[in-house]
């Protein structure tokens, strides 16, 4: 029996103006997988991502969400129906501190994020359950400090754990070690090899030691076309990726 | 705001791009929010109306939406004490200001205005906060 698909999309396609970004995207996660997307810049991953998070609308084509259709669907619905996503450039709450910001997307999720007459102190197990998400992506010792005074390496941490705190079934990473110090992106691979193994993970990457560490299937995005789809080593031996992207001299152990 | 909405509503103010990735509708949000800040605007416009005994067109005028506005600056937004302070210091000033200079009273509180919101952006509810946490500091230094 083949293994679920959490998300599919059929022929998707964006254009702005006569530009046509995305191009007949056919893309499908199945349950737990380890996708990574690559493509020199100016592919389309990141309107792919935002086509898929429900940021931008598609011209054209279906999302399909646990079989669910989520084309016109809002961004907060899909969060809803179990997609959750990382931003490129990070998208924080500068004044709030990482448990004040992890626990109200907990409560969010536990369906207690509106309720306006009940006092945060009451909903101490979602403060837990933050708190517990934080220690997974080790910003647990600076959880009550604020948010624009982190270093640059944890606010790109807090950004995985405010996705998690959702509990997504797919995941959408954008670079998330983007602009990141080699010392503290070590970090971050760590907590990606450790996400959950249930939750489907899509990630952009241009760090290739990340992705052929990290991906099980490889898409490869080429003028919002895909060009090629494999496995990490299909990938580097197809010689067309080769020659529009990884560049001859790229050698994979 | 100590409630799981009062964080919300922060969180919309601070990033309202990021709100909606976490599943928070922000329309549902600010509707709940402009829905009880109207309802209190009501209560206090029936008290007003039985206090002054009538209601006149002046009470839509914009003077007194700029009035509260001024208010709320000067004692410090987002806390519930700054709102009766500045409203007993605006009445003060207004009061001393009309009889010292009848006709540029207004100059007066909009150089106020001005000066607060260019040196203490808390009003005075955030000058307190500030001076004594000072006071705080030193006396834990000192001992």
């Amino acid at each position: 029996m083949s293994p679920e698909i959490v998300l599919a999309t059929a022929g998707l396609c964006k254009s702005f103006g006569a530009l046509r970004v995305t191009d007949g995207v056919d893309l499908e996660l199945a349950k737990g997988a380890r996708r990574a997307l690559i493509g020199p810049n100016g592919s389309g991953k990141t309107t792919l991502i935002n086509l898929l998070a429900g940021t931008l609308a598609p011209s054209s084509g279906r999302i399909l969400l646990h079989g669910r259709d989520v084309t016109r669907s809002s961004a907060q619905r899909r969060v809803r129906y179990g997609l959750a996503r990382t931003f490129q450039i990070t998208t924080l709450f500068p004044d709030l501190t990482p448990i004040e910001a992890v626990t109200m997307a907990v409560c969010q999720r536990r369906g207690v994020g509106g309720a306006l007459l009940r006092p945060l102190r009451a909903e101490s197990d979602a403060i837990d359950e933050a708190y517990a998400l934080l220690q997974d992506v080790r910003l647990a010792e600076c959880c009550t400090q604020r948010t624009a005074a982190l270093a640059y390496g944890r606010q790109r941490l807090l950004e995985i754990a405010l996705a998690l705190a959702t509990k997504p079934s797919v995941l959408l990473l954008d670079e998330p070690a983007a602009g990141v110090p080699q010392s503290e992106s070590v970090e971050i691979l760590d907590v990606i090899a450790g996400l959950p193994s249930d939750t489907a993970v899509l990630l952009i990457e241009h760090d290739f030691d990340l992705v052929f560490r990290f991906a099980e299937r490889i898409t490869v995005l080429v003028a919002g076309r895909v060009l090629r789809e494999g496995t990490p080593g299909e990938i580097a031996r197809d010689p067309e990726v080769r020659r529009v992207y990884l560049g001859d001299d790229v050698h994979v152990a | 705001m100590h409630s799981p909405f009062g964080l919300q509503l922060e969180g919309i103010r601070e990033n309202a791009r990021r709100a909606p990735a976490l599943g928070i509708s922000i329309r549902a949000r600010t509707m709940a929010a402009f829905t009880v800040s109207a309802f209190l605007a009501g209560i206090a416009g029936a008290l007003l109306a039985q206090v002054t005994q009538t209601v006149a067109l002046g009470v839509l005028s914009f003077d007194r939406s700029a009035a509260v506005l001024i208010i709320v600056m000067l004692g410090g937004l987002g806390t519930l004490i700054g709102g009766f302070i500045g409203a007993a210091v605006y009445t003060i000033a207004q009061d001393r200001l009309s009889s010292l200079s009848p006709v540029y009273w207004n100059f007066w509180i909009g150089l106020m205005l001005v000066l607060f919101v260019l040196f203490a952006r808390g009003g005075i509810v955030g000058a307190l906060d500030r001076l004594g946490a000072a006071w705080r500091k030193r006396r834990s230094d000192g001992a």
